[in-house]
């Protein structure tokens, strides 16, 4: 059983008990008309008597005494009760009292009961009406801790104003209610100190998730409450023991002893404390003030009362201003209720627009109903027609059918005067919601949104925050809101979850949770944000929308919100599709950018490649996507009359590997025109490409050429694999690793070594970007050097055939898919002749 | 489920609760007859109104209807006279298998037979035994009340009584005996709002007005002194004590013409011997009244003579007025023998009824010195206990006043004199007739 459920059952309990001292207070019975003074236990003082009644009428005085009824001394208040209800109204009885130090004998005609007085009546409506707003929170609100206390609380005052405060009846009720009255006066001051530890804030000491000192806090926290609520007891206890060890007197105030109404009194001045000092722990200024309002009422509401039931029964010795302390303490649910509303706690407007209606509806029909009866008399007067009982009866048969008409009239006159603003804002927000719809620019529906919806809902501000690069950036809004927010998604995804807009402050639970969004909740609590929404489409999240309060201290109650709430969906939808206008586009120019780049990058590898007499060459590169990183390109050779081939593959793909890849192009050849030292020229290139590209880019470059002394191949590798080598009778190795071989570009220092290969006549070399090795088949297995050396190693002798071979195979491993990397092959041969 | 298993163990407690708060209780006396056990209550609430013969009637056919009803044996074994018989049931009494009795009829029994047997500390250890198990037993308390009031031990009694009182405010004797003892202490307001609440208790029993009548004529409201007394005899015309404080009221107001009419109602409802005192004790008062002094002792008179002995101190004064002196020692004789005889309280009254006729013969025979201080030593010993004995009291202290101013002591005089004023000022009025009584002694 969830504890909301429990304090539901303990609100019937209280309910029932509270009906019961009422009932008891006006049932009919033989009554002397004398009210005794609750607070003398063992004396039957007369508090007063009403006028008119058999005691009244004996001559029975306020003050007197009472000490015998129909020839009995009285023991007890049930004594009484059991004396007089063994007589019946109208009878007269022997009552024995003393006035001062004489006794009298007095016959009393006893009559119906009145005892519930006007006073009592007033106190009932107090506690009933604690007890309704408590209920309606909790029910609104039933997991909320602060609406959980306040209902208790609530049900608390309800017992004591209705049980505790009530005169004695002489029935076996008395003893029952006044227990049941007792124990309210018990647990009240807890509670009302309870609540205000955690309303509006909760207090410093109670424990938050993600605080180091959490679980000492914790204790602590428990220990507090524990302590707050067996003091009372304890107290109640101690007095009682103290009285009988000691042999010593109690003094009662209202049957309960003074002890216990002096804790209540200490509770309720540090309640007070404690919303004074959590009031001043707001950060948003009207919720500051609201929480001000509240200690206000709650201060001038329980003071009066504390001094006339406390401190006058104490000092004084009389009770008999209790009752005027019970009328300021009207103030206290009241100005609970302007907290409820404020803090969202209650929709308290559509029960005074259910009230205000039917009150009007029924005031409108019985008004109807009087005058056509009066009419009908007027009209009749004097003849036969006007002793008839069916035009009453059918006029008020015409009255009930007329009932619901009416009532749909008034309820639009009802909103028409009272209710304007609500209808106002709804057909602002239906314009809004329509716009959005027809709405294609994101800046305009975050312009609409952000300006016209604090006009038409009247808040002081909206804010949109749009989610961008993995956190939320101020799409529109105040300048004085950050101008961005983390995405957190435990937020976001409470938010989704809520499926609503949600006020700040039910975040609490999350809150506990999660630090950074306690640290969030925080910042924007500072800046007046009371109401958060999730801003998302069907297929993504958006981003943000934070509302703030309503002008004048008024918060947004629920059906605004809902209002507000279809209104953001709406507006969601116009948002993500501009976003995805947007995209669509930015989409269409990249591509179009793409293509001229491919087709530059295209324009920079040459047709065909030279590489020295003697020597034939190819050269091919496939870029994985419309731009590559690699390429191919041939540079004046050592050797005056030969060339020299490079290929390169830069870290990074697409338009910033194009790029890098571009800029190494460029800079291979502007080195080569004065350098023609192949260590040199790939030295230089490697600091010139370290100067112009970011940290972490880098290009794997091979350097081929014809060693000027022998002919033999003479090549760099910076980072590229090594070439393989096809000899004469088929076998493939793969050439010499040298000792440096760093990408161009990865260090500041980096230096090369030219290594050379003998190569004979008609034997192939054959250099290859990674990709090669890394082309994937579906099943997803790379196609590694092994598959490689067996395709070079079957492949026809022209450079041209090897490359297509290899090519092919590649297409035939892929089985057609798109290249996981860009793939550049060269091959160089030897003609046999030579 | 825990907190299942917590709602239904509280509901079992209630329960559990309600139904111990609801189980019959055992009978309060062991009897297998409803009727016996009907006479037996009649019994006690005629004992409770002081009605007597009432009782004892009742307990007696308590007992014939059940002869084993031993609470109905032990009371009325209290109120017989007739020793055969009075003997014969506490034979009966020693003989009850105590096991089939409930506690207080046990304790009853056992406390009687030990007073009976003179097993007083027996007794004590009794009471307080029982009383500590029961404290609120209001039969226990009653008997330890009346036996201090036995014993004359004012204090006990009292305390008792009043606890009786928070345990049963309606338990009418003790309301007769708190008044009777404020009263006999001098606070008078307080016996009067105690007889005024044993009034309303019991508006329709004679004993509340009686007891009122006795104090009012002691204080001398004697018009309402007669109502009470009157509504007393209403209730109850055979309530043969008020005919007696009737009596005293007409002899104190000087109404002494309707001494006759008293004496023929009492007479009529309280029987002849009764009556014959009654008009003896008349005739005495009358001749004080009317300073015939010799009546009294002549031959007519002889009979009324052996039936004054509660009215000595008026004899005896007729006496000395007379010059009979020796006839007066002879009385202080007789007086002196009667209070050693006597114990406690009744002793204290013999001898301060000595004391005050010694020290009125001292006055008569003109030794005023030692008169007085006979008279203030009897002051001291009498209480305001009733009519009787309050009228002695007053007429004591007028006496003593008198001495006094004879002795030259005139304001201790006037402070006696200003007493008697404060309880009766109408009764101090005839101090200037008692004062000239032996002014020339």
């Amino acid at each position: 059983m969830t504890t909301a459920r429990w304090l539901f059952a303990f609100g019937l309990v209280a309910f029932c008990v509270a009906g019961l001292s009422i009932v008891d207070m006006y049932r009919p019975r033989p009554s002397d008309g004398v009210v005794l003074e609750s607070d003398a236990p063992g004396t039957l003082m007369v508090r007063e008597v009403v006028a008119g009644s058999g005691a009244h009428q004996a001559g029975l005085l306020p003050g007197d005494v009472i000490l015998g009824i129909d020839r009995n001394l009285l023991r007890s208040t049930r004594h009484a009760a059991e004396l007089l209800n063994q007589r019946q109204v109208g009878e007269t009885v022997a009552y024995f009292v003393r006035r001062g130090d004489k006794l009298k004998q007095l016959q009393v005609r006893l009559g119906p009961r009145r005892i519930g007085s006007l006073p009592y009546l007033y106190a009932c409506v107090l506690g009933f009406t604690f007890f309704f707003f408590g209920l309606f929170v909790l029910s609104r609100q039933p997991r909320l801790r602060p609406a959980q206390i306040f209902f208790l609380l609530s049900s608390l005052f309800l017992l004591f104003l209705v049980c505790r405060l009530r005169p004695a009846s002489y029935t076996w009720i008395d003893s029952f209610v006044l227990t049941t009255g007792m124990l309210a006066l018990l647990l009240l001051p807890a509670s009302f100190l309870h609540f205000f530890l955690v309303f509006p804030k909760p207090f410093p000491l109670r424990p938050v998730a993600g605080d180091p000192a959490y679980q000492r806090k914790r204790r602590l926290w428990l220990a507090v409450l524990v302590t707050i609520y067996l003091v009372p007891v304890a107290v109640l206890v101690a007095t009682l023991a103290h009285a009988h060890w000691r042999e010593r007197s109690i003094l009662f105030i209202s049957g309960a002893p003074a002890a216990n109404w002096w804790v209540l009194a200490i509770y309720m001045l540090f309640g007070l404390v404690a919303l004074a000092f959590n009031a001043r722990r707001v950060r948003n200024p009207r919720a500051r003030r609201g929480a001000a309002l509240v200690l206000f009422g709650a201060t001038f509401g329980l003071l009066p009362f504390l001094v006339v039931a406390v401190a006058f029964p104490s000092f004084l010795h009389t009770e008999q201003f209790l009752i005027w302390g019970v009328g300021p303490l009207a103030l206290v649910p009241l100005t609970f209720a302007w907290a409820i509303i404020r803090f969202q706690l209650l929709d308290i407007r559509v029960m005074l627009r259910k009230s205000l209606l039917y009150t009007v509806t029924t005031a409108v029909v019985t008004a109807v109903y009087a005058a056509g009866i009066a009419l009908f008399n007027a009209v009749t007067r004097g003849t036969q027609l006007a002793n008839s009982a069916y035009f009453p009866i059918v006029f008020a048969l015409v009255i009930v059918l007329l009932f619901e008409p009416l009532r749909r009239r008034i309820q639009v006159l009802v909103d028409r005067f009272f209710y304007a603003e609500r209808a106002k804002l709804e057909r602002a927000i239906r314009e809004l919601g329509r716009a959005f719809t027809l709405q294609m620019d994101l800046t305009q529906v975050v312009r609409d949104l952000v300006e016209k919806l604090p006009q038409v809902a009247g808040l002081h501000f909206a804010a949109l925050y749009l989610k961008r690069n993995g956190k939320l950036e101020r799409a529109a809004g105040p300048a004085d809101l950050p101008r961005e927010l983390p995405y957190l998604p435990e937020l976001h995804q409470a938010l989704a979850a809520r499926d609503r807009l949600t006020q700040i402050d039910e975040l609490a639970p999350i809150e506990a949770d999660s630090a950074q969004v306690a640290e969030l909740t925080r910042t924007l609590e500072a800046a007046g944000v009371e109401v958060l929404g999730d801003l998302a489409s069907q297929r993504r999240r958006v981003g943000l929308v934070l509302l703030s309060g309503k002008e004048g201290q008024l918060s947004l109650d629920p059906a605004e919100l809902e209002l507000i709430d279809d209104l953001l969906h709406q507006a969601a939808m116009a948002v993500e599709t501009s976003m995805l206008l947007e995209e669509r586009t930015q989409q269409a120019e990249l591509e179009r950018d793409l293509e001229i780049a491919a087709r530059v990058q295209s324009s920079l590898l040459p047709s065909s490649v030279e590489f020295a007499p003697g020597w034939q060459a190819a050269a091919v590169c496939r870029p994985a996507r419309q731009v590559g990183g690699d390429f191919f390109t041939e540079l004046p050779g050592p050797v005056d009359g030969t060339a020299a081939i490079v290929y390169g593959d830069v870290a990074g793909k697409s338009v910033s590997g194009a790029m890098v890849m571009m800029a190494a192009h460029e800079v291979m050849h502007s080195l080569a025109l004065t350098h023609r030292d192949p260590e040199t020229l790939m030295t230089l290139a490697n600091r010139r490409l370290r100067q112009l590209g970011p940290r972490k880019s880098f290009v794997a470059m091979a350097y081929l050429a014809c060693a000027p002394a022998n002919g033999d191949l003479c090549y760099i590798l910076a980072g590229q694999p090594q070439p393989l080598h096809r000899a004469r009778d088929g076998r493939v190795d793969e050439l010499p690793l040298p000792a440096h071989r760093l990408p161009l570009g990865a260090l500041d220092n980096g230096s090369y070594r030219l290594s050379q290969a003998q190569i004979d006549p008609g034997e192939l070399v054959l250099g290859y970007s990674d990709g090669v090795l890394d082309a994937r088949s579906p099943a997803g297995e790379p196609f590694g050097v092994e598959r490689l050396i067996a395709v070079v190693a079957r492949a026809p002798a022209e450079p041209w055939s090897v490359i297509a071979t290899v090519v092919q195979a590649l297409n035939e491993f892929t089985e057609g898919a798109e290249p996981y990397d860009d793939v550049t092959l060269v091959a160089v041969c030897r003609d046999r002749e030579a | 489920m825990r907190k299942t298993w917590i709602v239904l163990a509280l509901l079992l407690a209630v329960a559990g609760g309600v139904m111990l708060m609801a189980r019959r209780t055992g009978s309060d006396w062991t009897t297998d007859s409803p009727a016996a056990l009907a006479e037996f209550e009649r019994g006690l609430d005629a004992q409770m109104k002081y009605y007597g013969g009432d009782a004892s009637d009742s307990y007696r056919k308590a007992l014939e209807i059940d002869p084993e009803f031993v609470a109905a044996k032990l009371s009325l074994w209290r109120y017989e006279r007739d020793p055969e018989r009075k003997k014969k049931l506490i034979d009966e009494l020693r003989a009850v298998n105590l096991d089939r009795l409930n506690p207080r009829e046990r304790f009853l029994l056992s406390y009687a037979l030990a007073r009976e047997d003179g097993r007083d500390q027996e007794a004590e250890r009794l009471v307080e035994q029982y009383l500590e198990r029961y404290p609120k037993d209001p039969y226990a308390l009653s008997v330890c009340s009346a036996q201090a009031w036995d014993e004359r031990d004012w204090e006990r009694a009292e305390r008792h009584y009043r606890h009786l009182l928070e345990v049963d405010p309606n338990w009418v004797s003790a309301q007769n005996h708190l008044g009777y003892m404020a009263m006999a202490q001098g606070r008078f307001q307080e016996a009067e709002q105690l007889f005024e609440t044993y009034n309303f208790i019991a508006p329709d029993q004679a004993n509340p007005h009686d007891s009122m009548g006795e104090l009012l004529t002691v204080l001398g409201r004697y018009e309402e002194a007669r109502r009470a007394l009157e509504r007393a005899l209403e209730f109850k015309p055979d309530f043969c004590p008020s005919y007696e404080h009737l009596f005293s009221l007409v002899t104190l107001a000087g109404q002494t013409e309707e001494f006759p009419t008293i004496v023929e109602r009492a007479r009529q409802h309280c029987g002849e011997r009764m009556a014959e005192t009654m008009a003896c004790v008349a005739e005495l008062w009358t001749d004080y009244l009317e300073r015939d002094y010799e009546a009294p002792w002549g031959e007519d008179r002889d009979e009324c003579r052996k039936q004054y002995a509660h009215e000595y101190f008026l004899l005896h004064r007729l006496a000395l007025l007379s010059g009979r002196l020796e006839a007066a020692h002879d009385l202080e004789e007789v007086v002196r023998k009667r209070s050693e005889k006597r114990e406690g309280f009744n002793s204290d009254l013999e001898r301060a009824l000595l004391l005050h006729m010694s020290g009125v013969r001292q006055l008569a025979t003109g030794e005023a010195a030692a008169a007085a201080e006979s008279l203030a030593e009897a002051d001291k010993l009498l209480l305001y206990w009733g009519q009787g004995a309050a009228i002695l009291k007053m007429f004591n202290q007028m006496n003593l006043a008198a001495a006094l101013e004879t002795a030259g002591e005139e304001t201790r005089a006037e402070q006696v004199l200003e007493q008697v004023r404060r309880v009766n000022s109408d009764f101090a009025a005839y101090y200037p007739e008692i004062r000239a009584e032996f002014a020339g002694a």
